[in-house]
């Protein structure tokens, strides 16, 4: 085991757009708080894509509301920080310029939000006014924000936005109820980028959207961050979805972040044993068919907080050790991945499905049919 | 979240003291005055004194005592008043509003006369038809006022159930097969709850204004002491052409303070009500050592002060 650094696996320091650090967020106040996310470090580097899974109630969505201060009340952010980087528009040009998002003022997180951090919602149709025609939204935000543009720029802006999205030039005349599902959501998405944000929070952009849109939103916004090369969190219950297309992926598990890892190697070589059954539970990309498994139980109450580690009683490898002591997420090897888990700790025999490594031909996630 | 938590903030304490302040007055006034307020056996125009504690009047009765005593019939009307008052308003506003059609348009013309005729020339107009039994009776005289308080809060309730009655939830009762009677009741009036606490407060200050009015114009039995009653007879006896002012101020006064105490509750009431703003129910000392605002800001979630908030839970995980 190697000393715990804040960086993301195996990256250099230089170069982060988002630093959360030993984050923990409260809902409730006083002895009726409940924590919801607890201690979690993570960080997103320029261009990247960091995906964050978890099922529901595990603090991810919590966690990325109370970062960009949007959490509503009750929620209290109890310790931690948060830093944003992002290039400086009134410096030189390779000027950085870092707030702290936790001791930012008001007037700060104004400026900040949309133009360098925008946020695209779960439902895209409480998102959009409903008496106001598609142009007049895009025309409004540049408006706000970009006081020097023209009534025609900003006719063509909204366009190009429109157009970048897929959707035809037509649409800005559109009532949001005249969209499809999937239209409205490209049209949040189209907003997010309206004034080229450094990082883009999608907050489960399509779950509420058929598997097929959902690939087309999904390729097209790996389309549009490979031409912009804005950085994103992406935060969504879907696994095998976020391997498409994150670069990172960090799990969360009633309110921690249990593994956290590149992509492909999650993917391949879980080692966390929630990761395992996340990924047993959802069919694979490619490959044979095979029987999904669920993880058996439920989270905990997060009123109730067990001992030890948060997922001991659900865990088909738990040792004696996991119900007294919480393991810390640590580096796991070389590559710098890492994983909250005591399985992986000096002197414990690693069960196989957790073992694996990448060029194995048995998968992962039919390895689990021989755990105990 | 296990017990209700009342509201802390200080405005809302002192609403709430100065209410409970006449409401005791009401139930105990009667009690704790020392002479009978209509005996004249005592000297004219005494100024305050410690054997007349607001003095006396021009025929030389204990205002102190009238005061006492007048604050019953001034509430019991205000009360009466505002919950028939209210009572009306949601039967007429939660009916229009989600009936909607002809009955909303019949209920709306209702409402819409009442709140076009000026009331009081209208209160004055009924008074008069009353017999003498009816306007020394509290209850027919706080039904009478009634009659030209309900509008209001029928319009505001109206426009609050139209905003609901689309709502998911209340379709998706609607399709369950609720009857429309159910889902008024139990599916609709509980999310007016906030707005008709604060049409039940202001109706009540309405009231007590629209007696007042009416005892000091002298339609109500100059029998009955209230704090209009007193007005009247102060006014009868050029006491403020005399700067007589410990007779029509003491009455004055108890108005306008039972009036502010009402207003203040109201701010308390959207607090206590929503479950959202319940959080802050904390003491002011434990909030501002963590750090913490008093109310919510949507986009700006604060941030506790390093150890304060739940030192003791943290250490738990």
């Amino acid at each position: 085991m190697t000393e715990m650094t804040m960086s993301e696996p195996g990256s250099a320091q230089n170069d982060l757009v988002l630093e959360i650090e030993n984050f923990s967020v409260d809902y409730g106040w006083g002895d009726a708080a409940v924590r919801a996310v607890n201690n979690v470090s993570l960080s997103v580097r320029r261009s990247r894509v960091l995906g964050v899974a978890g099922e529901s109630g595990s603090g991810k969505s919590t966690l990325v509301y109370a970062v960009t201060r949007l959490l509503r009340a009750p929620g209290i952010i109890a310790e931690g920080s948060a830093r944003l980087t992002f290039d400086d528009p009134d410096g030189g040009t390779g000027a950085r310029r870092t707030v702290d998002l936790m001791a930012a003022s008001a007037s700060e997180l104004r400026a900040i939000r949309w133009s360098q951090v925008s946020i695209v919602l779960q439902s895209a149709l409480n998102a959009l006014n409903p008496v106001l025609r598609i142009g007049r939204m895009f025309d409004q935000v540049l408006k706000a924000h970009r006081a020097d543009m023209t009534k025609v720029q900003r006719r063509q802006r909204a366009a190009e936005l429109l157009e970048l999205v897929g959707l035809g030039e037509d649409r800005l005349a559109r009532f949001p109820h005249e969209l499809s599902g999937g239209q409205r959501q490209r049209i949040m998405i189209a907003l997010a980028l309206a004034l080229d944000p450094q990082l883009v929070i999608m907050d489960e952009p399509t779950t509420a959207l058929d598997v097929v849109t959902q690939h087309e939103i999904i390729n097209e916004l790996a389309k549009l961050r490979a031409r912009f090369g804005f950085s994103m969190i992406f935060i969504t219950h879907d696994l095998s979805l976020l391997v498409e297309l994150a670069d990172d992926i960090a799990v969360m598990y009633a309110g921690n972040v249990v593994e956290w890892a590149p992509a492909g190697d999650l993917y391949a070589t879980p080692r966390h044993p929630y990761t395992l059954g996340l990924l047993n539970s959802s069919p694979p990309l490619t490959g044979e068919r095979r029987e999904l498994v669920g993880i058996a139980g439920s989270p905990p109450d997060p009123s109730q907080p067990v001992g030890g580690c948060s997922f001991h009683e659900r865990c088909d490898f738990v040792l004696e050790r996991c119900h007294r002591e919480v393991p810390a997420l640590r580096v796991l090897d070389e590559s710098g991945r890492k994983v909250a888990c005591w399985l992986h700790e000096d002197g414990v025999s690693v069960p196989t499905p957790l073992r694996r490594r990448a060029g194995d031909d048995v998968p992962a996630t039919m390895a689990a049919e021989v755990a105990p | 979240m296990s017990a209700v938590r009342l509201p802390r903030s200080p405005k809302v304490l002192v609403g709430a003291g100065l209410v409970a302040f006449f409401a005791i007055m009401t139930v105990v006034g009667p009690l704790l005055a020392p002479y009978n307020p209509s005996a004249t056996n005592f000297d004219a125009n005494l100024r305050p004194s410690a054997t007349h504690l607001l003095g006396t009047t021009a025929l030389g009765q204990d205002i102190f005592s009238q005061l006492m005593v007048g604050a019953r019939a001034t509430m019991i009307v205000a009360i009466v008043a505002g919950v028939v008052a209210t009572f009306f308003s949601i039967a007429v506003g939660v009916a229009a509003g989600y009936l909607g059609g002809r009955a909303d348009d019949g209920l709306s013309l209702t409402a819409n006369v009442f709140l076009a005729i000026p009331g009081l020339p209208l209160l004055i107009v009924i008074d008069s038809y009353l017999p003498a039994g009816g306007r020394s009776n509290s209850f027919v005289i706080g039904l009478i006022i009634s009659l030209t308080g309900w509008a209001w809060g029928a319009r505001v309730l109206r426009a609050q159930t139209m905003s609901l009655r689309n709502r998911d939830f209340v379709e998706a009762a609607r399709i369950i097969g609720e009857s429309r009677f159910r889902i008024m009741i139990f599916e609709i009036a509980p999310n007016l709850l906030p707005v008709l606490a604060s049409s039940l407060l202001f109706t009540i200050l309405y009231s007590i204004g629209a007696y007042v009015t009416l005892a000091y114009v002298g339609l109500t039995s100059t029998a009955v002491w209230n704090w209009g009653t007193m007005l009247y007879w102060a006014q009868a006896n050029n006491a403020e052409l005399a700067n007589q002012w410990w007779w029509f101020v003491p009455p004055g006064v108890c108005i306008a303070l039972f009036g502010t105490g009402l207003a203040l509750m109201n701010f308390g009431i959207d607090e206590f009500i929503n479950p959202r703003l319940r959080a802050a129910g904390i003491s002011g000392r434990v909030r501002r050592a963590s750090g913490l605002p008093r109310r919510p800001r949507l986009g700006f979630t604060p941030v506790a002060r390093p150890g304060s908030v739940r030192a003791s839970k943290a250490g738990a995980r």
